[in-house]
Parts: C-alpha cells; sequence; structure tokens
C-alpha cells in the first residue's frame, strides 16, 4: 500500500471549546493559532505538498511511510522533527497516521506527563449531593511555560457540560467523569474527553432498567490490545477505546462496554466466576488494562476482570509486598497504584513499609509474572528510588502515593508533616523514575484522594505530544 | 516491434510486456513479473500495455534493479507449491534483498524507493523504507541533514526553542 489510508476521524466529538493543543504556544513566535490532530496531508501524489525544498529528495508520501516503520521510537522522531520545517510539519500534522501501527514505546517517555488533575469537594459542603466545583488542572513546572496562561486550561472543564462532574478516571491521555448524579438510583451519564485534543464523546445515558448502582470502571485503549490473545474487539483504530463497566445486578454480576468505534453501549453481559460486592465496585478506581485483563486493586485485593472470557477472579496481593500504610482517611489504607510497566507488565507502585536504619523511605516497583501457576510478584529493585536522596526529608511523617503517569514514569508524591493528615500538605512532587529525580509542582495545598477529593495524574498520548512539536505553526491542511 | 514482443509468449511466463524508462531504455518481462507493481498490474487489466509501459519518473539504472528484484520475486508464487524448493528460495531472497538495500549509496537508495512507491511494489517499498528508517534511527539532527542532504531552514531561535521543550531527546 503506497497511499495511506485517510486518518480517522477524531474520536466521537461533539466538541467542546478547543482542546490544549490549541493553546500550546511556541516560545519563539508566541503566536497562537488553532491545531489540527491527524492533519491528513501526505495523501497528495508524488511530490504532493512539497512546497519547502529542503533538498532532501524524498517526498512527502515517501517520508511518512518511513516515519511510520517501527524501528523509529519518539525520540527519533522528535529529532526529525528538529532537522528542518518540513519534517516538522509531516511529524506533528500526521502523527495519526505515523503512530497507527508503531507498537508502545518500551521506555518510559517523561515528555508525555503534562500535570495532573485535582477536584476537590467544598470544605464545609455537608451533603454529598452538594455541586461538586469543577475539576482544576495543574500542570508540570516543565509544561506551564508551554501552555498559555494555566487558568485557560480548566476551560476544558467549565463547559456547561461539565461544570457539574466528577472525574473518575485518567488513563492514556484521556479523561473519564461522570456528570452530576443526585443519587445512587439516577441514570449515568459519562464524558471521555481528551483535553489535548478537545476531543470529547459523550455517552449515551444508562437509565431506566440499564441504570447500574454502584460501579467499577475502565477505560480500555487500541494499544492495550499488545500482548492480549486477541485485540480485544477492537477495530484498527489507535484512538479506538472502550470503557468497561462492572456492576451488580440482582442474582449475578453484570458488565458492559461502550465501543468509540460505534459509539454504544453493547449488551449487558454476565460476568463469571468470583463475586464481589457492589458496594466494593464503586470503591475501586485507577483501573489498568494489560496483556487482556482489567486489574483493580482495593486494599490488599486485585480484582481482575478478563475481557475475552469475561470471567472475574480474585488475587490477595501479597503481604510481603506491603506498603507503608497511608493513615490520612483514618483508617490506613495501601499507599500504592497499579499500573503497567513499559515491558507491558502488571506493577504496583507503592511506598515501602521498610524504613532502612537511615530512615530512608522508599519507592518501589512490584510486578506480576505470569507463567506456569499461580503469577508471582517481583520486587524490581533497580526501580527503587530512596526518597531521601530526592526529597527534603527533614521533620517528614507522611508520604502520601497520590497518581501513576505509567508512560511518562511520572510519580506524584505528597509529603507532610502530621501522620494523620490534620494539616494541608507539606508540598507535592513529581518523582521521576526513570531519571530518578523529584520536582516540586506548585499545587495548592491537598489531602488524600477518596472522599474529600480526588486526584488523577495525567499524561497525553503519544499522538498527542509529536503534534505538539508543531511549534505553534498551523499544521492543519 | 514491441507489439510483437508484448504478443509473444515465453514457455510458463505468460505474455511478454515491455518496460521503458525515462532515459529510453526498454526491459522485457513477463506479466507476472510485472504485476508484482500494482500500477502495472492495473494497467494489464486495463489493457493498456500493447505498446510498452512509459515510466517517465523511473532511471533505466534504477528500472534494472527494480525488474531484477521482480524476477527473483516472481518465483515467490510458483514456487509455493513445491514447499521443498519454497524454503530454500526464500532464504536466497532473503539475502538477495538484504545484499541489494545494504550496498545502495544513499542517492540510489532514494531513487529506488521513490521508484517502489511510484510503481506500487509493496514488498520492496516495505524494505527500502526500513532501511532508511534504520538510517534515521539513533541520529541527531545534524546527522540527518548531513544523511539526507537537507537544508535547515529553522531560524537559530526556533531550533532552540524545539530542544529546549524536548530536551529529553537530545541528550546522548
Amino acid at each position: 500500500m503506497s497511499s495511506p489510508p485517510p486518518p480517522p476521524p477524531p474520536c466521537p466529538a461533539a466538541a467542546c471549546d478547543d482542546g490544549w493543543l490549541s493553546l500550546s504556544v511556541s516560545t519563539v513566535s508566541g503566536e497562537r493559532k488553532r491545531l489540527k490532530r491527524g492533519g491528513g496531508g501526505g495523501g497528495g501524489g508524488v511530490g504532493g505538498g512539497a512546497v519547502e525544498d529542503d533538498g532532501c529528495p524524498l517526498h512527502d508520501e515517501v517520508l511518512l511511510l518511513v516515519f511510520a516503520e517501527c524501528s523509529l521510537e519518539t525520540d527519533d522522531l522528535v529529532r526529525c522533527a528538529a532537522t528542518c520545517r518540513r519534517w516538522r510539519r509531516l511529524v506533528a500534522g500526521d502523527a495519526e497516521y505515523i503512530c497507527r501501527r508503531k507498537p508502545p514505546s518500551r521506555r518510559y517517555v517523561g515528555a508525555l506527563a503534562v500535570g495532573f488533575v485535582q477536584q476537590r469537594r467544598q470544605e464545609n459542603s455537608s451533603s454529598s449531593s452538594g455541586a461538586l466545583p469543577p475539576p482544576r488542572f495543574i500542570p508540570l513546572p516543565s509544561y506551564s511555560s508551554r501552555f498559555a496562561g494555566g487558568g485557560e486550561l480548566d476551560k476544558v472543564f467549565d463547559s456547561g457540560l461539565l461544570s457539574n462532574s466528577r472525574l473518575i478516571a485518567s488513563r492514556k491521555g484521556l479523561l473519564v467523569l461522570e456528570l452530576r448524579r443526585s443519587s445512587r438510583a439516577a441514570a449515568v451519564r459519562l464524558v471521555v474527553c481528551n483535553p489535548m485534543t478537545g476531543d470529547m464523546a459523550t455517552l449515551p445515558i444508562l437509565a431506566g432498567k440499564d441504570r447500574p448502582g454502584h460501579y467499577a470502571c475502565a477505560l480500555i485503549t487500541f494499544d492495550d490490545h499488545e500482548g492480549a490473545p486477541d485485540r480485544l474487539g477492537f477495530v484498527h483504530d489507535p484512538a479506538a477505546f472502550r470503557l468497561l463497566l462492572v456492576y451488580k445486578r440482582r442474582n449475578f454480576t453484570a458488565c458492559r462496554s461502550y465501543w468509540s468505534d460505534t459509539k454504544a453501549w453493547d449488551a449487558e453481559g454476565k460476568l463469571s466466576g468470583a463475586k464481589i460486592g457492589g458496594r466494593r465496585l464503586g470503591e475501586m478506581t485507577g483501573a489498568v488494562a494489560v496483556r487482556g485483563s482489567v486489574f483493580w486493586l482495593l486494599k490488599n485485593l486485585l480484582f481482575v476482570v478478563r475481557l475475552g472470557a469475561l470471567k472475574a477472579t480474585t488475587e490477595t496481593f501479597p503481604s510481603k509486598w506491603c506498603s507503608k500504610l497511608c493513615f490520612c482517611y483514618g483508617s490506613p489504607v495501601q499507599n500504592r497504584q497499579l499500573a503497567v510497566t513499559p515491558d507491558g507488565r502488571l506493577c504496583a507502585v507503592q511506598v515501602d513499609r521498610h524504613v532502612t536504619s537511615n530512615n530512608t523511605v522508599r519507592i518501589n516497583v512490584i510486578s506480576r509474572h505470569d507463567g506456569y501457576g499461580p503469577p508471582t510478584w517481583e520486587c524490581d529493585n533497580a526501580r527503587d528510588v530512596a526518597l531521601n536522596r530526592v526529597l527534603p526529608m527533614a521533620n517528614v511523617r507522611r508520604v502520601c502515593l497520590r497518581g501513576v503517569c505509567e508512560r511518562s514514569g511520572v510519580v506524584f508524591l505528597a509529603i507532610g508533616t502530621d501522620l494523620y493528615n490534620q494539616q494541608p500538605d507539606l508540598a507535592l512532587y513529581a518523582l521521576d523514575m526513570d531519571k530518578k529525580e523529584a520536582r516540586k509542582v506548585a499545587a495548592p495545598p491537598g489531602h488524600c484522594r477518596r472522599l474529600s477529593s480526588s486526584f488523577f495524574g495525567y499524561e497525553m498520548d503519544r499522538v498527542a505530544y509529536l503534534a505538539s512539536l508543531s511549534g505553534g505553526e498551523s499544521i492543519a491542511s | 516491434m514491441a507489439a510483437a514482443a508484448a504478443e509473444a509468449t515465453t514457455d510458463g511466463g505468460g505474455k511478454m510486456i515491455i518496460l521503458i524508462s525515462a532515459d529510453g531504455k526498454r526491459f522485457e518481462v513477463t506479466e507476472a513479473v510485472a504485476s508484482q507493481s500494482q500500477l502495472i498490474s492495473n494497467m494489464i487489466e486495463d489493457d493498456c500495455t500493447e505498446n510498452g509501459v512509459r515510466l517517465p519518473n523511473v532511471d533505466g539504472d534504477i528500472l534494472t534493479m527494480v525488474v531484477d528484484y521482480c524476477n527473483m520475486h516472481a518465483g515467490d508464487a510458483a514456487a509455493a507449491g513445491d514447499t521443498m524448493k519454497a524454503s530454500s528460495t526464500e532464504e536466497e531472497l532473503k539475502k538477495f534483498d538484504a545484499e541489494l538495500v545494504q550496498a545502495l549509496e544513499n542517492p540510489v537508495l532514494f531513487k529506488l524507493i521513490l521508484a517502489a512507491n511510484f510503481l506500487n511494489i509493496k514488498s520492496l517499498l516495505d524494505m527500502t523504507c526500513q532501511r532508511v528508517a534504520d538510517m534515521m534511527s539513533g541520529k541527531t539532527p545534524e546527522q540527518m541533514r548531513e544523511t539526507f542532504s537537507i537544508e535547515n531552514d529553522f531560524t537559530p531561535e526556533e531550533e532552540a526553542a524545539i530542544r529546549q521543550e524536548n530536551a529529553w531527546a537530545f541528550d546522548d
């Protein structure tokens, strides 16, 4: 196939305002122009669109085929974009085409981490049905200079639709929000959006007999099929996603998925295997999909749904790898979150319980190994980070793991001087697991997640990152 | 003469086709060989190959390589029935392919990739694209500009901005 097929249309779009990409400015020109994702260049014939004569004999169409080769990693493509204007236009403008058959990167790409989204319930709001303040986005220091005016980033959440919504997941560049639900009996309205592009999918309302009670949700994207026995039902579209809900019916555990390609919910299915209570389903967040299964972690319980067979199993997270507990809610909870390692394994990133002789707290990564027999968990010692080397740990009595960005290897940690979080955090840090460096993030004083607030790290997908290389130059074709 | 050649048949290869390069060189190949090019395959279907196929974008020396490649690979389909033979030719083919692209000077490789794209020969295009991608992999922008004879049309400020904003991709 020599001519690239036309890029797929963006996710089902009930377009909101422009995404964050349109706010990114070149530090040189300072001009702001609308960026268009998946520009669709390269469809031209021989020599098509070669306005810039850079001397390279390869025309756009052939160069795009070369850029799409699997041997070129994200850093190679960034350097390609830095060689000349034409190459930058191609890498940024046709990122979606270039990435459509590329396997996920096998190492952390720190540049994907953009920041985090935080949502806090008003301090004295007594009833849970009270209006929620909209989520607030806080960029990392490395990104704040690239986006014009931090406040504008929150416009994504301020559009009428999302102004009263609850953020429930952030994964692979997408955010899942639940629009205001006055009670458990009310209809469920969900939105999946890519804040970088501004694409927004409003999912069909689940009301009446379709309404789930408490539910757990998992966002599954096209590249999660890596290592899975099949394509998880996806058509070949790198922008495709599926949102899985698991909830209780009277006599069974039910599940159903929204598919971005059909823009509809599929029929309700019955989940066989392990049983779990509805209330616990409602408490489960931070789902991770890998090798054809979805995983949730609730305290020491690992709840696993195999997507092909629609079978649920549970495992106990080995107590040997206990984390340093977080006491912020009164009752102690595990200070860990699930993620996927760059080489495609399920892992838990956690604050280690073992305080060594020199009073060091470590972050460690425990990864799960499948083989014959039951899966085993092993500590990846090379990934250990001793916090006293990267953070000012004097007087610190608590370290709370707030968020994990698995593609970029960025972990958000809050530190505080009191064990029970009576006082707000001392500071929030973004820890780069690859470089083992921590940077302080300017953030309003926070608390731990769950009841009082929610916190999700946000990293963009590779396509959005490459598109952001355009340097503010319009790449719409 | 072209018409006569086009009508001629050989023992197993079917009808013959004449390909004419940009500099007027003529190549006589079987339809089976030529139709590895999607472009020519379509022309055969449309019955417009009688007077030879003019390829104004492809020089004679490049077309020689393309024809060699197609001749080698035309065996693929024919030998498919004979598994023993197929496996031995597969190895030979791999060796042939590797030697073909490894030995090429850049300007020739670029011409070959453009010809493969124009003629729409998927396997040759894949192979040459892979080779060019390998040449880009791990290179700095300066090295890439040299390899691909690209003129740097960024202002110094623009270039500095890209490097600074994406420093991770530039430290060695």
